[in-house]
């Protein structure tokens, strides 16, 4: 897919030198697939943030993001 | 020191059983760094607060060259992910995307995503390890996000998808299933998921195109990913995870119906016998095997008792975890084949233990089984009396004789093979291992209940 490659080397592109000294190896793959869906995923996430402050305005409700949830019953 | 071999990959610490006995863990120097992240940044805190992570006391240092040793709360049982039912999976998932989450706001990082990592206390998964913490460094990938998807999100796709028997891959795969394998197997209508697609689909064509890709490799190692990146990428993973969800046949699990062939007054009866043997017997450990739905097993978690109930049957064993989950019981429904058990798996066969080398339990039951066993797969009581006395010092077992409707279905269309199975010739296989404590007729069924002691 040519829309992959040109993703790849943008994402190659902007790279930072990092120091990787994990015991697990994280496999070449899955972190270039990492590096090209997270950054559309944490667009998504910004977007998701936004329009619950929105939903939250208008509720006169207010949430944190960080806020740890709880697992429970579906 | 005794080693225990469950942990031996990761050069920060292991886990060990000193000499009376306490399981510890050290963290050596090379864990230092990794250790005081955790502590320092009050991720522990917020984390053992809500019982996510397990607790832990800092003890007495017997070497000098290990930077600390710790004690964590006893677990009660140790239990494997394919001994667990879908939801059991689906929560412990859920628990180490909600602890590398609240990570990562405290610029803290999970640097493994195992799902062994996980074990259940009253219901509720918890994190046991203490040394998977790292600090987090704005722009590197997660490093655990394979092992995530390998140990969490195949086996959870797998088994909604396709069949819930595919939990069961686990038990091949010790470091999760492998996503070229999961890919093929699930159906084309999990394409139409943007997140299965991505994190499995995408993924696995990913690793099979960059395998022995070298120049790739080198810049790989180099990549970013940016904080708001990689909240991405976990809140979708969290929203990929709670949006599997297996129903068997469609059908309700309050209406999930297990037959018996009891009279209410019998039924009555079985429980109060079985209440009292328990007492009897004074475990500090229980084993339910063929528990059902936990109907007995709740009988000694209701006392106090720690209660594993094992099941072949995944859905009366989803039944009873959501159950225990809700009431927060000391009990643990476990899916378990007694015709073939839970093996021991892993480097020398040591890192997970078989069902056995988890006993003695102080006390077994065996209700309404023994004729699975016995006609269903030609177990010869004797062995039967065997195995059983392997695992544990107290056994209730119930005899189920021929002339029961039960027994009676399963001789229906085979061949009576088995002319040592009745009352006389159970007593006497059961005397070469045990004792019997007490003995008596259920109500006025065919059948009768024995409390049993090892020899």
């Amino acid at each position: 897919m040519k829309l992959q490659k040109v993703l790849i080397i943008i994402g190659l592109m902007v790279c930072l030198d990092l120091d990787a000294a994990a015991y697990l190896d994280p496999g070449t793959g899955s972190y270039i697939l990492q590096m090209l869906v997270a950054g559309v995923l944490g667009g998504l996430y910004a977007i998701k943030l936004y329009w619950n402050k929105i939903l939250n305005f208008f509720k006169g409700t207010s949430s944190d993001d960080d806020s740890l949830e709880d697992l429970g019953d579906e | 020191m005794n080693k225990l071999n469950a942990s031996f990959r990761d050069p920060a610490g292991f886990i060990f059983r000193d000499e009376n006995g306490t399981i510890l863990r050290q963290v050596n120097q090379a864990g230092k760094s990794d250790y005081d992240t955790l502590m320092d940044s009050g991720l522990y805190d917020v984390l053992s607060n809500k019982d996510f992570l397990i607790s832990h006391e800092e003890v007495e240092n017997k070497n000098s060259e290990v930077y600390k040793t710790i004690k964590p709360d006893l677990l009660p049982f140790i239990s494997y992910p394919y001994e667990w039912t879908f939801s059991q999976l689906k929560d412990a998932a859920l628990l180490t995307l909600y602890i590398q989450k609240a990570a990562i706001a405290k610029d803290v990082c999970l640097k493994d995503a195992s799902a062994y990592n996980v074990q259940f206390v009253n219901g509720k998964p918890v994190f046991i390890d203490t040394l998977s913490f790292e600090k987090y460094v704005e722009g590197e990938p997660w490093v655990a996000y394979k092992q995530f998807c390998q140990h969490f999100l195949a086996p959870l796709a797998l088994a909604a998808y396709k069949d819930v028997r595919c939990l069961q891959l686990l038990k091949n795969f010790i470091d999760g299933i492998p996503l070229d394998l999961a890919s093929s197997l699930l159906p084309r209508k999990s394409k139409l998921k943007l997140s299965i697609t991505t994190h499995i689909h995408w993924h696995a064509k990913s690793q099979k195109k960059h395998a022995s890709d070298t120049e790739v490799k080198a810049k790989a190692s180099k990549g970013k990913v940016s904080r708001l990146a990689m909240k991405g990428l976990i809140d979708n993973l969290i929203s990929a995870v709670k949006g599997l969800k297996w129903k068997p046949d469609n059908t309700e699990w309050g209406e999930y119906y297990t037959f018996t062939n009891y009279s209410d007054t019998n039924f009555d009866r079985k429980k109060e016998l079985v209440s009292s043997y328990i007492d009897k017997s004074s475990p500090k450990s229980l084993w339910d095997l063929g528990a059902n739905d936990g109907t007995f097993s709740s009988i000694g978690a209701s006392k106090g008792i720690h209660t594993v109930a094992f099941d072949i049957d995944p859905i009366a064993v989803e039944k009873n975890y959501r159950r225990v989950r809700k009431e927060g019981i000391p009990m643990l429904p476990l899916q378990q084949d007694l015709t073939n058990p839970t093996p021991a798996i892993g480097w020398a066969h040591t890192e997970r233990d078989s069902l056995q080398m988890r006993g003695k339990a102080d006390t077994v039951m065996a209700l309404a089984l023994i004729h699975h066993i016995a006609i269903s797969n030609n177990v010869p009581l004797e062995r039967i009396a065997e195995y059983l006395s392997k695992l544990c010092n107290h056994l209730i077992i119930e005899f189920v004789p021929k002339e029961d409707s039960q027994v009676k279905i399963l001789l229906a269309t085979r061949e009576d093979i088995f002319p040592q199975y009745h009352l006389d010739g159970f007593e006497q296989a059961f005397s070469q291992y045990f004792d019997v404590v007490e003995k008596d007729q259920v109500g006025d069924s065919h059948r009768t209940l024995y409390l049993l002691k090892t020899k």
